[in-house]
């Protein structure tokens, strides 16, 4: 069963926030009765979709939808004026700000539902495109192309010497395949790929870089880094998987960079992450080499 | 951009049209002034959007709507609905139709144009992702292609070492016949008995060199049939692979006992099992210096069982290694050697077949064997 989703309805007067309550009754609904407290809601727990009243003391709709619109958090979810405003003006404005749809009040209740409806398949099949097109289908960690896009952003916004780049390669993983066979060796990468997503931080981005390559961008300290990247390969070294039957174990090799004067680039960063990677693969594996 | 998009209006009312081509001259516009136009149209031109009027005789924009959603052609075009009719039951069944928007009229300018817009924009949203999933499926799909080709291209590279290790020592039978031939001749030796010899000998080194190459044709060839088989075939094969490099490490392999065993299933996986076996007593034999190197094979009949042993006297397996031999990563092996297969493969092989594969130390060396029940 696909969980309900969620709707918030803003509008200062509460009758009208009743009768789209008892409206919606299909979906949750979180309420709000001006436009701070749903740009609060909003950024705070996942709203799928947004009615919004315009005309409100204080902040009024538009600015409410702007701003929604500048946060990249909060900037997908399809915003449904719904307002006793007819005249053009404001309903050109309202497109304008941010919204997908305008419903003048009164409102004819199926038209709100059917409208509703439309726009939650919307941006649900625009969710689901979104993951195929961000995530491993393997690993449900960011595929490639992804990492690279959230990597560039997050090289942009970092100062030198805060960021630092980790490629992990899982050990002999050939063997894996040639000895159980390719399941076997998906489970591998899958498991190994849970292991460390589960010690990451949300702030980290962590991809799929190749077959059995994984890669790690940290805005943090070098000591930070080299622990949890530490805490990475000793958690992989400690796991055992179960593949019919049999436990596998795995080790994997780290190399890490960091950004620089010299290392301007997120390609040079990763480049010499690479470097640092194929010492620890040649100094016998399942260590951490650190590329300074 | 927008003014590159192309709308179809569909209405039968030229004024309505005219109005409507008037508003929307950013677009390319087409129009159709009846909804069978319309769905033709569909069919040879690709339109971003279509508006599409309610009220039409014979095929009405409901039916419109309904049909171009039902063709995978053209069931993404957003169809945003622009009609007289303001009741609320038109306007639910527009959109349970599949239309994105509701337009009545008389329509504001500057709202349908936002709204427009909007679906625009929406629908170019959903098509920059959907080419983008799309390259991501297909990045991985060549991916797996080249991982398949790799690994045949291997398979085939190892199919291409053996045939050529099995074929020197023919090969070497033969140039050194032609070689004595010339002499013979001179030293007028060459009857017709001599042609004759001749001419079995090569024949058999010739019927050898196929054999090699039909048995390790067959053995690469992944044949997921099951049949009827007997261990002697299985062995036979097996030795016409490893013959001539067995012989090359003075290693003897004998067929000592020779009840008929007979088993159901893969019988080339059978032979994997017993080559992976005996591969393993030649590098056990190259790690340790046993002078006579003698592998023995029986295949017997023991109450309700048939037993198959091989047994080597290279040493056997070291006590610290016994109990996990058939585990996986498990070798006693330096690093570096190993056919692939491994004997955890092998031992995989044996439970597919209901039979169960052993090994213990005995007499000079390791002894597995592969037990199963007789079957009637």
């Amino acid at each position: 069963m696909k969980s309900k989703s969620n709707i918030l309805i803003v509008d200062d007067t509460p009758t009208n926030i009743e009768i789209l309550v008892d409206l919606l009754g299909d979906y949750n609904i979180a309420v709000s009765l001006d436009g701070q407290g749903a740009i609060d809601i909003s950024k705070n727990s996942s709203i799928d979709l947004i009615l919004l009243d315009i005309m409100m003391p204080e902040l009024d709709g538009f600015e409410v939808c702007k701003q929604l619109k500048l946060d990249p958090k909060t900037k997908d979810i399809p915003i449904i004026f719904i307002t006793a405003k007819t005249d053009e003006e404001s309903i050109e404005n309202a497109y304008n700000a941010g919204g997908v749809d305008y419903v003048t009040k009164p409102f004819k209740p199926r038209e709100v539902c059917a409208r509703v409806k439309v726009h939650m398949e919307h941006s649900e099949h625009m969710k689901r495109l979104d993951y195929l097109a961000s995530y491993d289908a393997m690993t449900d960690v960011y595929n490639r192309r992804k990492f690279f896009e959230l990597g560039e952003d997050i090289f942009k916004h970092t100062k030198e010497n805060e960021l630092f780049a980790v490629i992990l390669d899982i050990d002999h993983f050939k063997r894996v395949n040639d000895n159980y066979g390719h399941p076997a060796g998906d489970m591998v990468i899958r498991e190994i790929a849970q292991v460390v997503y589960n010690i990451l931080d949300d702030n980290m981005i962590f991809g799929r870089i190749g077959g059995e390559e994984f890669a790690i961008l940290l805005h943090t300290t070098k000591d930070a880094a080299i622990k949890i990247t530490e805490a990475c390969r000793k958690a992989v070294e400690e796991l055992s998987i179960m593949y019919n039957s049999i436990n596998l174990h795995c080790t994997m090799s780290t190399g890490m960079a960091c950004k620089s004067k010299e290392v301007d680039t997120l390609d040079l960063l990763l480049a010499k992450a690479d470097e640092a990677l194929y010492e620890a693969k040649d100094n016998g594996r399942n260590q951490l080499i650190f590329r300074s | 951009m927008d003014n590159k998009n192309s709308i179809l209006v569909v209405d039968d009312t030229q004024s309505n049209l005219d109005i409507l081509v008037d508003l929307l001259k950013m677009y390319n516009i087409t129009v159709a002034l009846d909804g069978e136009t319309a769905v033709e149209m569909t069919k040879h031109h690709s339109f971003d959007l279509i508006l599409l009027d309610i009220m039409m005789p014979v095929m009405d924009g409901f039916e419109v709507c309904k049909y171009l959603k039902s063709d995978p052609l053209t069931k993404s075009i957003p169809v945003i609905f622009i009609t007289a009719k303001t009741d609320e039951e038109s306007i639910e069944n527009a959109f349970l139709c599949g239309g994105v928007d509701y337009v009545t009229k008389p329509f504001k300018s500057r709202e349908l144009l936002s709204r427009i817009h909007t679906q625009l924009t929406l629908k170019r949203m959903v098509n920059d992702l959907e080419s983008l999933v799309e390259d991501e499926i297909s990045k991985r799909q060549k991916q797996e292609k080249l991982l398949q080709q790799q690994s045949k291209m291997a398979a085939m590279g190892e199919m291409m070492d053996a045939v050529a290790h099995q074929w020197k020592q023919p090969l070497n039978a033969l140039s050194l016949y032609s070689d004595i031939i010339p002499d013979d001749f001179a030293n007028g030796i060459v009857d017709q008995i001599y042609v004759n010899e001749f001419k079995t000998d090569v024949q058999i080194q010739i019927a050898h060199m196929v054999d090699t190459l039909d048995e390790f044709r067959t053995f690469f060839r992944p044949n997921k049939k099951n049949t009827n088989f007997t261990l002697q075939d299985v062995i036979n094969s097996v030795l016409i692979l490893i013959k001539d490099e067995f012989m090359k490490n003075a290693i003897t392999v004998n067929v000592a006992q020779q009840d008929t065993l007979k088993m159901y299933g893969s019988e080339n996986e059978l032979k994997h099992l017993l080559l992976n076996i005996l591969n393993n007593a030649k590098d056990a034999f190259a790690d340790n210096s046993v002078k006579n190197k003698i592998i023995t094979i029986r295949l017997m009949q023991i109450n309700d069982r048939n037993v198959l042993e091989i047994e080597d006297n290279a040493g056997g397996i070291p006590t610290s290694v016994l109990p996990d031999i058939f585990k996986a990563n498990v070798t006693s092996k330096s690093e570096g050697k190993g056919t692939g297969i491994g004997l955890y493969m092998s031992h995989q092989i044996a439970q597919k077949h209901a039979a169960t594969l052993s090994a213990k130390n005995q007499n000079e060396g390791a002894c597995f064997s592969l037990h199963w029940f007789l079957t009637h």
